[in-house]
C-alpha cells in the first residue's frame, strides 16, 4: 500500500525523514518504560511537557507535509494525518467527527494504552498522552491554525480497562506546554572507522533490514521481532527527555542531574534487553544474521548492523570483547536533538545510546541470548543486577561540539 | 518422551508478553509450507540474495491475532498469539493446530517447557 505521504531515507546520515521530522524506531517497552519513569521521577506534573512534545511534533509535520504535497482540503489533510499515525504504528485515529471546534474521538487501537496493558495491567490512571498531544496538534495543522489551539481531555483510556480510548477537544489554549520542533537538526559528514574483522556483513544487513515492511497494519500495530515497534519522532523522545533532565536540574541542582540521567540511561538498559533481545531471538535474526555468527563478537556487531536502520545515527563497533568494547556514534539522535533545540551542551546527553550500549554487551556476555531465555522483567532483574556488570563512560560526545558520540564499556565485578 | 519423527511444541510468552509457541516439524520447512494457512498474509524475504549465507524467511500473519514465522531449511515454526494487551485467541489456536496436524500429524508438547500448561 502507497503512503499519502513521502518518505525519505538518508541512508548517509541514517535517517527516516517524514514531513522534515526525523523519525526512529522504538518498542513499546521502551515508549513505556520512559513515559512512566519521568512520569514517576520528574518534579511536579509532567503529562503537559509529554502532550506538548507530542503536539509539536505532529503540527510541525503535518504542517510541512500538507504543504510538501500541496494538500489543501481539510477531509484530505485528516486523511493524510491518520495514515501517518497508522503507518507510524500508534494505533488508529477517525478524525472525520473533529472539525475547528474540536469534537470527541474514540480509538480502540493505542499503542500507549495496549503497551500499558501488556506490560503492566491494568492502570489507574490513563497514559495515552502522545496521542492526545498528536490529536491537538494535528487537528489544528489540518485546519491551518497555530499549534496549541486545542485544549485536550483523555477521558478515557483502554489501560484502564476502559472499552476504548476516547479524547475531547476544544477550541482552548492551554493544557499544555508549546515547543517549536527544531526538525532534522545539523547533519554531519561522516568519517566511519575501520569495522573490526567480523564476517558480519554490515551493509547487507542494513539493505535487507531497511527493506523489511515495518509499517503499522489496519489497526496500527507494528508487530515485528516479538515486540510492539513504533515509528516514533526522535524530536518527542528528545523534547520529553531533556525537559525531564533540565527541570530535575533545576529543582535539585547536580543530585537532580544524577538522578535523570539515570533514570533515562535505565530507559536505554529496557529498550535494550527487550528490543534487541527481541530481535536476537526472532526468526529473521536466524535467517539474516545468525548464519554469519562465528563468536559472540560477531553478535554485538549482528545487532549493530540491524541499529542502523533504526534511524538512530550510524552506530559503529570500534573494538568489542568479553571484557571492554568501544562504540562510536555519528549523528546520534539524542545529540543531535539536543543541539537543535537547546545549543551545546556542557555534558553528554546521550542516554539511550548509553543504556543500549551497556544492554548489549549484557544481552550478549552475561544473559547467554544465543540459548533464547524469555525476556521477562524477573530475568531483566537478575540480570541487571547481578554482581557483575557492564557499564558504559561517555568517551565524547557530539552534544557537547564533539564530532561523534563515544563510549567505552567495561566488565565491572 | 521420545519424539522424533513428530510434530513437537514448546510454550513460552514472547517480551510482549504473548503467549509464543515454537512447533517443531518433522522435516525441514519450505517457502511452500506457507500456504498452511490459506487465510494468512505472507512474507518471503529473499535475504539469501542479500547478504552471504544467509536464508530466506516466510511470515504468516492472520489480522492481529496470529503471526507465525520460520526459516526456510529450518524445522523450528515460531508462532506468537494474540495481540499486544490482549487475551490468548483460543480458537486460532486450536485452527493453527489442526492445520499443523494435518500436515505433520499431532502435537506432541514438551511439557518441560517453562509454562507447561496447553494454551
Amino acid at each position: 500500500m502507497t503512503t499519502p505521504f513521502q518518505v525519505d531515507v538518508d541512508v548517509d546520515h541514517r535517517r527516516c525523514i517524514v514531513g522534515a521530522e526525523p523519525l526512529i524506531f522504538h518498542c513499546h517497552h521502551y515508549n513505556l518504560a520512559l513515559q512512566q519513569a519521568l512520569i514517576d521521577a520528574a518534579y511536579g506534573d509532567f503529562e503537559p511537557v509529554l502532550v506538548g512534545a507530542a503536539a509539536s511534533v505532529a503540527h510541525a509535520q503535518l504542517t510541512s507535509l500538507f504543504a510538501q504535497g500541496g494538500v489543501a482540503g481539510t477531509a484530505e489533510r485528516a486523511r493524510v494525518a491518520e495514515e501517518l499515525y497508522r503507518w507510524a504504528g500508534f494505533g488508529t485515529l477517525a478524525l472525520a467527527g473533529l472539525g475547528p471546534e474540536g469534537g470527541r474521538l474514540s480509538t480502540e487501537h493505542s499503542h500507549y494504552a495496549l503497551g500499558c496493558r501488556a506490560k503492566q495491567g491494568v492502570s489507574k490512571a490513563p497514559v495515552c498522552f502522545f496521542a492526545s498531544g498528536f490529536l491537538a496538534g494535528a487537528l489544528a495543522a489540518i485546519h491551518g491554525l497555530p499549534d496549541g489551539t486545542f485544549r485536550v481531555t483523555h477521558s478515557a483510556c483502554m489501560a484502564c480497562d476502559a472499552p476504548a480510548c476516547v479524547f475531547e477537544l476544544t477550541p482552548a489554549a492551554g493544557g499544555y506546554e508549546l515547543y517549536a520542533s527544531p526538525g532534522v537538526g545539523a547533519l554531519t559528514t561522516h568519517a566511519p572507522r575501520p569495522i573490526p574483522a567480523t564476517p558480519v556483513d554490515y551493509d547487507g544487513i542494513l539493505g535487507a533490514v531497511s527493506g523489511l515492511p515495518l509499517v503499522g497494519d489496519a489497526h496500527g500495530t507494528i508487530d515485528a521481532f516479538g515486540v510492539h515497534l513504533t515509528r516514533h519522532f526522535a524530536n518527542y523522545y528528545n523534547r520529553i527527555s531533556f525537559e525531564f533532565l533540565h527541570r530535575l536540574s533545576r529543582e535539585y541542582g547536580e543530585e537532580g542531574l544524577a538522578a535523570a540521567s539515570e533514570t533515562l540511561v535505565e530507559a536505554g538498559r529496557v529498550c535494550a534487553f527487550n528490543t534487541f533481545g527481541g530481535i536476537m531471538q526472532s526468526t529473521e535474526w536466524n535467517a539474516l544474521i545468525r548464519p554469519s555468527l562465528a563468536s559472540r563478537e560477531d553478535w554485538v556487531h549482528g545487532m549493530v548492523a540491524v541499529l542502523n536502520a533504526f534511524g538512530w545515527g550510524r552506530w559503529q563497533v570500534v573494538s568489542v570483547s568479553e571484557s571492554d568494547a568501544e562504540f562510536v556514534l555519528h549523528d546520534d539522535y539524542e545529540s543531535v536533538g539536543y543541539r537543535a533545540m537547546y545549543g551545546v551542551s556542557e555534558r553528554p546527553v546521550s542516554f539511550l545510546a548509553q543504556g543500549g550500549v551497556e544492554g548489549l554487551m549484557t544481552l550478549v556476555y552475561l544473559a547467554g541470548i544465543e540459548d533464547a531465555p524469555t525476556l521477562d522483567a524477573d530475568f531483566y532483574t537478575k540480570v541487571f543486577s547481578a554482581d557483575v556488570s557492564y557499564q558504559a563512560t561517555p568517551t565524547t560526545s557530539a552534544a557537547m561540539g564533539d564530532a561523534v558520540t563515544g563510549f567505552r564499556v567495561e566488565r565491572v565485578g | 518422551m521420545e519424539a522424533h519423527g513428530r510434530l513437537r511444541a514448546r510454550l513460552g510468552r514472547d517480551c510482549a508478553a504473548r503467549l509464543r509457541v515454537v512447533y517443531q516439524a518433522p522435516r525441514p520447512l519450505t517457502v511452500a509450507d506457507a500456504a498452511m494457512l490459506p487465510e494468512a498474509d505472507v512474507r518471503v524475504s529473499e535475504f539469501s540474495a542479500l547478504v552471504d549465507g544467509a536464508r530466506d524467511h516466510v511470515q504468516l500473519r492472520v489480522g492481529a491475532g496470529l503471526t507465525a514465522s520460520y526459516v526456510v531449511g529450518d524445522r523450528e515454526l515460531l508462532v506468537v498469539y494474540g495481540k499486544l494487551g490482549g487475551v490468548v485467541p483460543r480458537a486460532l489456536v486450536e485452527h493453527m493446530e489442526e492445520r499443523l496436524g494435518a500436515m505433520f500429524g499431532p502435537v506432541c508438547w514438551d511439557m518441560d517447557s517453562p509454562d507447561a500448561s496447553r494454551p
